[in-house]
């Protein structure tokens, strides 16, 4: 018998070990059902941390409760609600777009919302069901670099970003959400046809891709790319750490659905209250203004101003076009997206 | 349980009566079997999921122009990355084993040093000296008319960051491969007329053939595992398709698709350099004296530029970048952002995986070792599934397995280091069945002759004799695993971070000098571990059993 | 020896250095053409620096070498292994793994013709073993094939070392009979290294000692083993012993007996082997009274270790035929020969 113990002891102590570090490691963001009340609030973000972190930590302080943050893609992070059904840890879900909430809600995953949420902005921005609420406006734009190429070259329509003379000169970021939900956009304008014709015709431009939105910025200001395709905003939050970059945003206006002004929004996927009163803080003054100023992008709610380097959220060309619609469109638009090779 | 018979004679104590024949705990064996399935878990799922999307789909997913583009990149990045590698390790090994070269041990530190470095950084380095803004390319492009900022960016990037940092592992087997080589095969073919070239073609650099394939195959799956690198410099290749696919579509059965090709292009390779190594002859000499070295005369100083050229790019370049990165952005007032969180999450991660890893891999290697049989056997073979599988294939098998099956588990560390424990098992049965196999079973049956217990026997002798083995095996699993990336990345807890993961957001952002400091952080913590236990006793030890020699 | 044709190999003033060591140090060796000559020596008596010298695999601080009267080393001179047309064959072969046995042979006759090989394989009588590969081959037939290896090319001298160490020892023997044969049928100028005396002596016509990095004495076999010039040579070649004499006007006087032989006159020392001396049967006259107290029994001899009664014990080689109980007492006779007294 002693053999057995020997053999059992070198075994098993790293297996003892291990359970314990993992125990002693697995407090934060471990499962413990966010539906206890004083548990942490889970969310799955699509927003990057840079946009949304410094928020989540005000709530934090103001409502003493702890909040566990999953970043990723948004389509990454609606995959993987979908994966998880109703077995989800999350407590909210913070899209970077409208499509992508209308997906999962589409699943049923997300609880209705209380009318005092839904109406704190106008109807426009939120889910004719109720299912989810917008966060912030942004727009899509070119970012250019002012000393690579002139205003007066940079496309001003989805159409034209396929002419050749740009080729290998211009970034995009094809797995990214904003992009993602453009391109849906385009689809329910334009038709599927010419969206796997424009999917094909800036694949065989060689843009350089990018994983996110950022780094496109980044890059134009360095001058690796002339210019490439963003939401607004980035550019603006770099400008305001070096106000000498060389960069400029451009709005597309000509051509079908080349401006769109998308939102941010969010969905309760637990009935913990937690996530609903994180999604009321989302939607206070404090939290718009915070939207507004230090991300640079439009706030939903009545009564807080935009910042005033911003043109009006009226003045921006956008498609007639309703989210539920674009929300149907996005799933065929990714397979389109991953058939053209523009992520191969 | 009776005594065992012992001391009565040699032939007694050797040959055990078989009902006393030890068996092997069935406990421990039950550990073992647990290990070898939870290391094919991801394997049979993906299969499964690619198989149950239906036959229609997964063509669909797969049997496009797209995939063959994606398998030709990938194939030929493999290929220019294992061929630069051998051109490389290959002088490099000679010589630091072979010549008269000043200093040779400190070159072959220098040489295999390049390891701690996550090819991520390899291409954060690249993209920052030769880049379309890297301060070389600047520099270049101030003096000259050459513009080479956008060679960067795609195959050659990829390729010069891979290659550059991933020769190591050819390197260090050709270093004990050489330096077993008996010298006296050189010397026959020289008095047989041959000069120094057809010698070196004709004779040496045949027997170097198990290393090199061996260590070609290191870097060939290496390089198709890589997520870092060929996404930092915007090179596609199936695992960075699969990443994509993954983050981007709400139908995962693409991903799990496309892994299935991605494994199937795995498990080609090793079975290509099966085949290739089945063909040589055994080896039979072992070098009996030191090898007289060559006199480098006149190459003296053009090698010693050559090393030294190489010792720059790969070690003073990266680190000369992070550095600088790091001092600018405290020049500029710039968070370098806190490093301490994802710092300990990395140690953490990396102990605890090599120490389960090494400690599940004990019970799987005496049990094949020791307790031969057709079972035991087929439980070692099959644990080194993770050999085959990048680490995005394993992370996504076990979410898609997770979230259906054990929800639990699902988003905690435990999952995290059962990745690693999949991934890394392969390095470290390699280690630890060299070590195990090479402790003759006479000492311990000596140690049993002299009156001790089997626990004696365990304590006193095998383990002192296996112990550097094992921490071999432990450093190379903690060095992998604090580099690991694309595992860790979708596999992590809601809030953990590691010093990889830390670097990867600051470069997926663009906002690089954030991921100076988990940066100079992951190489100074990865750095004592991997040359105690990994590099120098690959340099001094005739073995070389940190390396995956042991394997065949 | 003087006035005859250039020596095969002439070896003068040779210093190797092995790291910080002196392994040679200062040897001049002539190697006669067309025979096999051994060098034996204890280890590290530099007999392998000095082949390896002469092979190219070691470079001399100071000396010169010339084979068949061309210079390969000397002051401003070096020739390169490759370019000397030496032959060599090592301790386990060193046969190419990875090349089949004709392969092997046909690597130093590059653009030769293909029949030198089957030529030189049957000169070793492995003319039907051309395909196999190394490994499947006895440790006795890949010695053949190296040594049919090493003459494929026609080499002006053959070099061995320690060919047959690696052999057990029935094969060893054998073996070593087989490789004589073909290289005294090729007539072929060869230079053996060994540690094994008993091999020096029975394959070579010519023997080198060497000790401490130098010649000490170069000879047929036997005069090295019945004339040895010094104490040394004669303690390293076959059993035996030096004991105390006193030597005068041709005639020594020790404490196993008298005899006449070389010396000069005054205190010396006797080397005997055990042959050298006989246990008398019953009823002969004469001999030393003497204790047998040990034996090593041989088979087809004995050497009986025997004290007489002062004390001085010596070994003596008997027929195992005749020998009597231990501790029994004997008288023990030197045989008549002259012997060599020592200073």
């Amino acid at each position: 018998m002693k053999r057995i113990e020997i053999y059992s002891k070198c075994g098993l102590l790293p297996l003892a070990i291990v359970g314990l570090l993992t125990a002693c490691s697995e407090r934060p963001g471990e499962g413990e059902e966010g539906m206890a009340e004083s548990g942490p609030v889970v969310v799955y973000s699509g927003r990057n941390e840079s946009l949304i972190g410094p928020l989540l930590e005000r709530f934090e302080a103001a409502s003493d409760r702890e909040v566990q943050v999953r970043y990723g893609e948004t389509a990454e992070l609606a995959a993987t609600l979908l994966e998880e059904g109703a077995n989800s840890p999350a407590d909210l879900f913070i899209s970077q777009d409208a499509a992508a909430l209308g997906a999962v809600a589409g699943a049923g995953l997300l609880r209705p919302l209380p009318a005092a949420t839904l109406d704190r902005v106008p109807e426009r921005f939120r889910s004719p069901g109720g299912s989810w609420v917008g966060l912030s406006g942004r727009a899509r734009s070119v970012v250019y670099n002012t000393g690579l190429i002139a205003e007066d070259d940079v496309p001003r329509s989805l159409e034209a970003v396929t002419d050749p003379r740009y080729r290998g000169r211009f970034g995009i970021a094809p797995a990214n959400g904003s992009l993602q939900a453009h391109l849906a956009v385009y689809g329910v304008v334009a038709g599927e046809e010419a969206l796997s014709e424009l999917l094909a015709g800036i694949v065989a431009n060689e843009p350089a891709t990018y994983p996110k939105n950022s780094a496109i910025v980044q890059a134009v200001i360095a001058g690796e790319v002339e210019w490439g395709l963003v939401n607004h905003y980035y550019l603006l939050r770099a400008l305001s750490e070096d106000p000498d970059a060389p960069a400029k945003n451009l709005f597309m206006n000509e051509g079908e659905a080349s401006g769109f002004v998308n939102l941010a929004g969010a969905g309760l996927v637990s009935e913990s209250t937690g996530g609903l009163a994180l999604l009321d803080f989302l939607l206070s003054d404090e939290a718009q203004l915070y939207f507004a100023q230090e991300t640079y992008e439009y706030p939903l709610v009545a009564g807080v101003e935009a910042a005033a380097s911003l043109l009006p959220l009226a003045d921006l060309a956008t498609p007639e076009v309703d989210f539920a619609q674009v929300s149907a469109a996005l799933e065929p638009t990714l397979m389109a997206i991953n058939s053209s090779g523009l992520m191969r | 349980m009776s005594a065992p018979p012992i001391s009565v004679g040699s032939a007694r104590a050797l040959v055990w009566p078989l009902r006393d024949r030890p068996r092997f705990s069935p406990l421990l064996a039950g550990v073992a079997l647990a290990t070898a399935a939870t290391a094919n878990a991801p394997l049979a799922y993906i299969v499964i999921r690619a198989l149950g999307a239906g036959p229609e789909r997964l063509w669909a997913s797969i049997g496009t122009p797209l995939t063959v583009g994606l398998l030709a990149r990938t194939l030929a990045l493999v290929g220019g990355v294992v061929a630069l590698a051998v051109a490389i390790a290959l002088p490099l090994a000679w010589v630091v084993v072979r010549t008269d070269l000043p200093a040779r041990r400190a070159w072959a530190v220098l040489g295999a040093l390049p390891l701690v470095f996550p090819s991520y950084v390899a291409a954060l380095a690249l993209v920052a000296t030769l880049g379309p803004r890297g301060y070389v390319s600047l520099w270049i492009e101030a003096w000259t008319p050459i513009r080479i900022g956008g060679l960067v960016y795609g195959y050659t990037g990829a390729l010069l960051a891979l290659a550059l940092f991933t020769y190591p592992y050819i390197f260090l087997l050709l270093v004990a491969a050489l330096r077993d080589l008996d010298p006296a095969y050189e010397e026959s073919s020289r008095s047989l007329g041959a000069g120094r070239w057809r010698t070196f073609f004709g004779v040496v650099l045949p027997q170097l053939r198990p290393a090199l394939y061996g260590g070609s195959l290191l870097v060939a799956l290496y390089t198709v595992s890589d997520f870092g690198a060929v996404s930092i410099l915007r090179f596609n290749t199936f695992t960075l398709a699969i990443y994509n696919a993954y983050r981007a579509l709400f139908d995962r059965s693409v991903a799990a698709a496309l892994s299935l090709v991605l494994i199937v292009l795995a498990v080609g390779l090793i079975a290509g350099e099966g085949l290739l190594a089945r063909r040589l002859p055994p080896h039979r000499l072992r070098a009996s004296r030191m090898p007289s070295r060559a006199r480098l005369g006149a190459w003296k100083w053009p090698v010693i530029l050559f090393l030294g050229a190489l010792a720059v790019v790969n070690l003073v370049l990266p680190l000369g970048v992070l550095v600088f990165w790091g001092a600018r952005a405290v020049e500029l007032g710039h968070p370098l952002g806190s490093v301490w969180q994802p710092a300990v999450g990395s140690l953490g991660v990396a102990l605890v995986a090599a120490l389960v890893t090494v400690g599940l891999s004990i019970p799987i290697v005496i049990w094949a070792v020791r307790h031969p049989s057709r079972l035991s056997r087929a439980v070692e073979r099959i644990s080194r599934a993770g050999f085959a599988l990048p680490g995005i294939v394993i992370a996504l098998a076990l979410v898609f397995f997770v979230t259906r099956y054990l929800l639990p588990l699902y988003q905690t560390l435990a999952l995290l280091i059962v990745a690693y424990v999949i991934r890394f098992l392969p390095e470290a049965l390699a280690a630890t069945q060299a070590a195990v196999a090479s402790v003759s079973r006479r000492f311990e049956e000596a140690a049993r002759s002299l009156g001790q217990s089997q626990l004696g026997t365990l304590r006193t002798m095998t383990l002192p004799l296996v112990r550097p083995g094992l921490l071999a095996g432990a450093g190379l699993v903690f060095l992998t695993t604090m580099k690991e990336l694309p595992a860790t990345l979708v596999l992590r807890p809601t809030g953990f971070e590691t010093l990889a993961t830390r670097i990867w957001s600051s470069a997926a952002e663009g906002i690089y000098s954030q991921a100076a400091l988990p940066g100079l952080v992951l190489v100074a913590v990865a750095l004592p571990p991997t040359y105690l236990l990994v590099i120098r006793p690959a340099l001094e030890d005739r073995d070389g059993t940190t390396s995956r020699g042991g394997d065949r | 020896m003087i006035g005859s044709p250039p020596k095969a190999i002439d070896v003068a003033g040779l210093v190797v250095y092995r790291g910080d060591s002196l392994a040679v140090d200062g040897v001049d060796l002539e190697i006669e053409p067309g025979i096999i000559t051994s060098i034996v020596g204890p280890s590290g008596c530099g007999k392998t620096s000095l082949l390896r010298a002469i092979a190219g695999f070691e470079r001399p601080a100071a000396g010169s070498i010339a084979i068949d009267g061309e210079s390969v080393v000397g002051p401003d001179r070096w020739v390169p292994p490759e370019r000397r047309r030496v032959g060599m064959v090592f301790q386990e072969g060193a046969l190419f793994p990875h090349l089949s046995v004709a392969e092997n042979v046909r690597y130093g006759i590059r653009g030769g013709p293909e029949s030198r090989v089957a030529e030189v394989l049957g000169l070793v009588g492995l003319a039907e073993l051309g395909h196999r590969m190394p490994h499947e081959l006895s440790g006795g037939q890949q010695q053949r094939v190296a040594v049919a290896r090493a003459l494929a090319p026609s080499p002006r001298v053959i070099l061995l070392d320690e060919p047959f160490v690696n052999l057990d020892a029935t094969l060893r023997e054998r073996v070593r009979e087989d490789v004589r044969q073909i290289l005294d049928r090729a007539g072929i100028t060869t230079v053996l290294v060994t540690h094994d005396q008993e091999e020096a002596l029975s394959v070579a016509r010519r023997v080198a000692v060497m000790d401490a990095g130098r010649i000490l004495q170069v000879d047929a076999p036997e005069d090295i083993y019945l004339r040895p010039e010094s104490a040394r040579v004669a303690e390293f070649i076959g059993d035996g012993q030096l004991v105390p004499c006193t030597v005068e006007g041709g005639t020594f006087v020790s404490a196993f007996g008298t005899g006449s032989c070389e010396g000069t006159d005054g205190d010396g020392r006797l080397f005997l082997r055990p042959e050298d001396l006989e246990q008398l049967s019953e009823g002969r006259d004469g001999g030393v009274p003497a204790t047998i107290v040990g034996r090593r029994f041989y088979g087809h001899d004995v050497l009986d270790r025997v004290r007489l009664d002062s004390g001085e014990e010596i070994e003596v080689r008997c027929l195992s035929s005749t020998v009597l109980p231990v501790e029994s007492v004997v008288r023990i006779a030197l045989r008549r020969r002259l012997y060599r007294v020592f200073s």
